[in-house]
């Protein structure tokens, strides 16, 4: 499963996400990407992911946390409850940006995402955080 | 002089627009220095083909460099928000036995490029893992890295710790001791003086460093306090308060 | 709300008290033409159906002089109304009515049979209007004068001074006995006296209540008017943070409120030993150039810097002053002096002058000690928001020296990276080469946002105008073309720039208008396509240059052209194409508009932008 799952990346950083591209390529990850939280939420039914690579401020301050409540409030967003078992990494600076403590608050009701990396990222973390969740 | 306007007269709505600025800022030089950050690593683990022995030492040292400005901005950033009373204290786990035993590590580690000796005093039954303020762990980073830089080539750095008052508030007392420059209490003072260090450079060791130590020991109910070591160079004395366990 | 009540012109107030007595005065003149009127019908219906033997053409002369006589007290009431005199003038105009009233009504009872006429009852209706519009003593003695009278009638008509003309078919009282005459006389004194007597004790109590009331309105009015200048200025206090605008509205609105001359506030400097003028109203610049007051040279500010207000009815009369002369020049007569206390510690001291002579109340004192502790509050209010502007610019400052120490190792990483780029270190391959390249361009893009949120930093509290000089903008156009054709080059882009022959001169700072011009161009060269075309069009229009810049790029979004110059804003087309801060366009909208200048954008996606710049020339 590992070498085939598709990782959907949502970030603005087109630098960022195309270093990610070639370490995820290069392990044998299928990769696609968004550059704003609208984008992923258009296409992530046709890009079907294995997981998903969140970044939370791209086109406002917490258009991530947007895309979360998208693909994790199964009351207000049924059609998405397809998405429950596909696991979401958050990968963002803003961390002390708000008043939200991201490594406690990762999993639980008011943060549901699965897990939560401070940028600057070490690939090798990256690739393990991602085998990590993808074995859950 | 400006006015505000007279049916908005709370101060934070004439200085909110001027935070926004600075916080986006923050964002996106933190998030370009991390970008390159993880290029370099990239580049260096051979996403585009092996590095030379070379190569990689000098992707090394500016890898490093990168790291202390995302230190330096994070510091900033927080020193700041300490000032106005903005920064979300937090508290997590903390087990001192493991703090105290990878600092040592670490110091000595950059202690040994320039000579210098390092000893850790640790009391006999340091308390179990408690909870307290993730800015302990970085605020002894942040500290020590200064002490290792003022300390001279071959010099001694010895660290005594040990728990002052018992019951509901222990305090974690250190003692640092840093053979160096023997500072005057003017020149100790204007460490702390956030004017006085412009144009000393931004390099970890000097500039702002201490001055954010002091807020982040403040910030959680310690102190931090700078004497000369008569004779021999800086004395440091830093209390943090020991959460109950 | 209302407008604020403005004091009545003139020195003095007009009383209400006064203002009753002149409406009674108005209202006895207006008797007065009753009583004319009365009598001449009376005289009519004598001659056409009484057929009476009545002196007619004696009776109508004295018509004629009440007529005449009520004209000039009418001329006189006016004059006394403008002079607006004291209540004893008043009253001396009433008595002056009243005696020739009895003389007129004299005449009149003499020439319809003396003491039988039966005009000597209507002696009661004048005792009774003067027992209610004299004072008691005044009213026993009209009523007394008006007895004599009729008694010196009766002598004189008995002993045949004046012939006695009793009137036909009317009782007639024999003046040869004098017992009758006599009888009839102390009849006569009797009721006069009675009727002043009860007229007056009600007219009294009336009186009574009507001066009590007149000067309850007088005191809730008053009380009202200083209410309102109290919410007025605590309205002024909270309404700014400039003190000496609410100190300035403070010293006008009290001299209005207490009717006086003039007032100041002093305050305390910072040494705590002389009391400096802060504001003042009524003042002239001679006055007010005495210089600072020394409390320890004047006991009254003394007094005050300890806590109490202190009254000075008098200067002429007293030592309490350091600047008595200058005061008497001033024409300053009357001096109160309340402490400003903030938390019952006194900062300076609030001044009220009058020109009159002036004995202040304790309602005036306990006025003005609230007055002051509001200029306390507002001098507070005023230092604390300085003291936070302080923090805050030092706070700026703070991020702005940080700001720039980021600079050189940011520079330093870029140059690192550029030294691996170029093979110095070892022999790097194209691949590696593209990833160290972008990386490099990504430190140059950090770089930037150091350099552009510096500078907006430094826009931060800067006066317009701060830099004066005379700038050719032509010039900086053609500076920032040139710096630029390098790059509009290697993207085979062609420049195309018009300006103007002679020099288009604005005041200003040169490397503003080079930040705006440039800003403009770059990013027209930077978001156009290889191979497209850059315009740039200065025109020089009467008084206001119009630089247009018009490219054939990537275009901005209608949605996106609203925040086009928010900091940090960045459009998504133009992320996806070139790097940039998102403060370019800020840093130039504010720069515009701190020349009082204008800019607007117009874009279609796709086809390109323009943006206009116009700002006034010298």
């Amino acid at each position: 499963m590992e070498g085939k799952a598709r990782i959907f990346m949502v970030d603005d950083d087109t630098d960022l996400v195309d270093i990610v591209r070639s370490v995820l390529e290069a392990a044998g990850y299928e990769f696609m990407s968004a550059s704003s939280a609208t984008e992923a939420l258009d296409i992530v039914n046709s890009v079907a992911p294995d997981l998903i690579i969140l970044d939370v401020m791209m086109e406002d301050l917490v258009a991530g946390f947007r895309v979360v409540n998208n693909l994790r409030n199964f009351e207000a967003f049924p059609q998405n409850k397809k998405y429950e078992g596909v696991p979401i990494l958050m990968m963002t600076s803003i961390q002390q940006q708000t008043r939200m403590k991201f490594s406690q608050d990762a999993g639980s009701r008011l943060l549901p995402i699965d897990a939560f990396l401070e940028k600057p990222v070490k690939p090798r973390i990256l690739l393990e955080k991602i085998a990590e969740l993808l074995r859950r | 002089m400006r006015r505000p306007d007279p049916d908005d007269p709370s101060i934070e709505g004439v200085t909110a627009p001027e935070n926004r600025l600075i916080n986006h800022f923050f964002h996106d030089f933190k998030g370009g220095l991390s970008t390159v950050i993880m290029s370099m690593d990239a580049l260096r683990d051979g996403i585009a083909g092996p590095v030379t022995e070379g190569q990689d030492r000098w992707l090394d040292k500016t890898e490093r460099n990168c790291q202390n400005l995302v230190s330096l901005i994070d510091d900033f950033r927080d020193l700041t928000r300490m000032e106005d009373g903005s920064y979300a204290h937090e508290v997590e786990p903390v087990d001192p036995t493991a703090v105290f035993e990878r600092l040592s590590t670490r110091v000595a580690e950059e202690a040994a490029r320039r000579r210098i000796r390092t000893t850790f005093d640790l009391p006999d039954g340091l308390p179990g893992p408690r909870a307290a303020s993730p800015l302990v762990p970085r605020l002894l980073d942040r500290l020590y890295a200064v002490l290792v830089d003022c300390t001279r080539t071959a010099g001694v750095l010895t660290t005594t710790v040990h728990i002052q008052g018992t019951g509901e508030r222990p305090e974690l007392v250190m003692t640092i001791e840093s053979e160096g420059v023997e500072c005057d209490a003017t020149t100790l003072e204007s460490v702390f003086d956030k004017f006085a260090q412009a144009g000393a450079g931004l390099q970890l060791g000097r500039g702002y460093t201490m001055l954010f130590c002091r807020a982040a020991a403040r910030t959680i109910g310690g102190d931090l306090r700078l004497s000369p070591w008569p004779g021999h160079g800086t004395r440091v004395d830093l209390r943090l308060p020991l959460a109950a366990q | 709300m209302s407008a604020p009540r403005q004091a009545p012109p003139g020195p003095f107030r007009q009383l209400p008290l006064e203002e009753e007595l002149a409406r009674r005065g108005a209202w006895l003149i207006r008797l007065r033409w009753v009583a004319a009127a009365a009598l001449f019908t009376g005289m009519l219906i004598a001659w056409l159906g009484a057929d009476l033997p009545v002196p007619f053409l004696a009776i109508g002369a004295v018509g004629v002089g009440m007529l005449g006589y009520n004209v000039l007290f009418r001329l006189i009431l006016r004059n006394l109304r403008s002079r607006e005199v004291s209540t004893v003038a008043w009253g001396r105009f009433a008595s002056a009515q009243f005696l020739t009233d009895w003389v007129a009504l004299i005449v009149l009872v003499h020439l319809t049979g003396g003491i039988a006429s039966p005009l000597l009852y209507f002696f009661v209706f004048h005792a009774i209007l003067a027992s209610i519009l004299l004072p008691p003593l005044s009213a026993y003695s009209h009523a007394a004068f008006g007895v004599l009278l009729v008694g010196l009638l009766a002598a004189v008509e008995g002993t045949g001074l004046l012939p006695h003309r009793p009137m036909t078919g009317f009782e007639d009282v024999d003046h040869d006995v004098r017992q009758l005459v006599i009888v009839r006389l102390a009849f006569f004194a009797t009721t006069i006296l009675f009727a002043t007597h009860l007229a007056g004790s009600i007219a009294r109590r009336l009186w009574a209540r009507t001066v009590e009331l007149l000067r309850m309105k007088d005191s809730v009015e008053a009380a009202f008017h200083r209410t309102r200048t109290l919410y007025d200025i605590a309205r002024a206090v909270n309404s700014t943070l400039d003190q000496s605008q609410v100190l300035q509205t403070i010293v006008a609105r009290t001299t209005v409120a207490m009717d006086g001359k003039a007032c100041a506030i002093r305050l305390l400097d910072d040494d705590g030993t002389r009391l400096h003028l802060s504001a003042a109203y009524g003042l002239s610049d001679t006055y007010l150039q005495k210089g600072d007051v020394d409390p320890a040279k004047s006991p009254v500010d003394q007094s005050a810097m300890m806590g109490w207000a202190v009254q000075v009815p008098d200067i002429t009369e007293a030592t309490a002053l350091q600047y008595p002369d200058e005061a008497r020049r001033e024409g300053i007569r009357s001096v109160v002096v309340a402490p400003m206390l903030l938390r019952g510690t006194a900062i300076g001291v609030l001044r009220l002058y009058t020109a009159r002579r002036r004995e202040f109340t304790d309602e005036d004192i306990g006025f003005l000690m609230a007055i002051a502790s509001q200029g306390a509050v507002a001098i507070e209010n005023a230092r604390a928001y300085r003291h936070l502007e302080e923090l805050e610019e030092a706070k700026a400052k703070f991020v702005f020296l940080v700001l720039h120490e980021l600079k050189t190792p940011v520079a330093s990483v870029r140059s690192s990276l550029s030294i691996l780029e170029e093979g110095f270190l070892d022999e790097v391959d194209p691949r590696k080469k593209a990833l160290v390249a972008r990386m490099g361009r990504r430190m140059a893009g950090l770089q930037d946002l150091l350099r552009d949120l510096m500078e907006l930093g430094s826009m931060k509290g800067r006066l317009p105008g701060r830099a004066k000089g005379s700038v050719d903008l032509g010039a900086v156009v053609r500076g920032v073309a040139e710096r630029l054709q390098f790059e509009a080059e290697r993207k085979h882009i062609t420049m195309d720039i018009v300006v103007p022959e002679g020099p288009v001169v604005l005041t200003g700072d040169a490397d503003d208008l080079d930040k705006v011009v440039g800003n403009l161009v770059e990013n027209a060269v930077k978001y156009t396509p290889d191979g497209g075309q850059v315009a740039v069009t200065l025109v020089a229009d009467q008084d206001r240059a119009r630089l247009v810049c018009r490219d054939t790029g990537i275009g901005i979004g209608e949605e996106a052209q609203a925040h086009v110059f928010d900091d940090f804003f960045r459009a998504n087309n133009a992320k996806q194409f070139a790097e940039g801060t998102g403060l370019g366009l800020s840093l130039v909208k504010r720069l515009v508009d701190l020349y009082h200048g204008d800019i607007t954008v117009a874009s279609t996606v796709g086809q390109g932008t323009t943006f206009t710049v116009v700002l006034p020339m010298e």
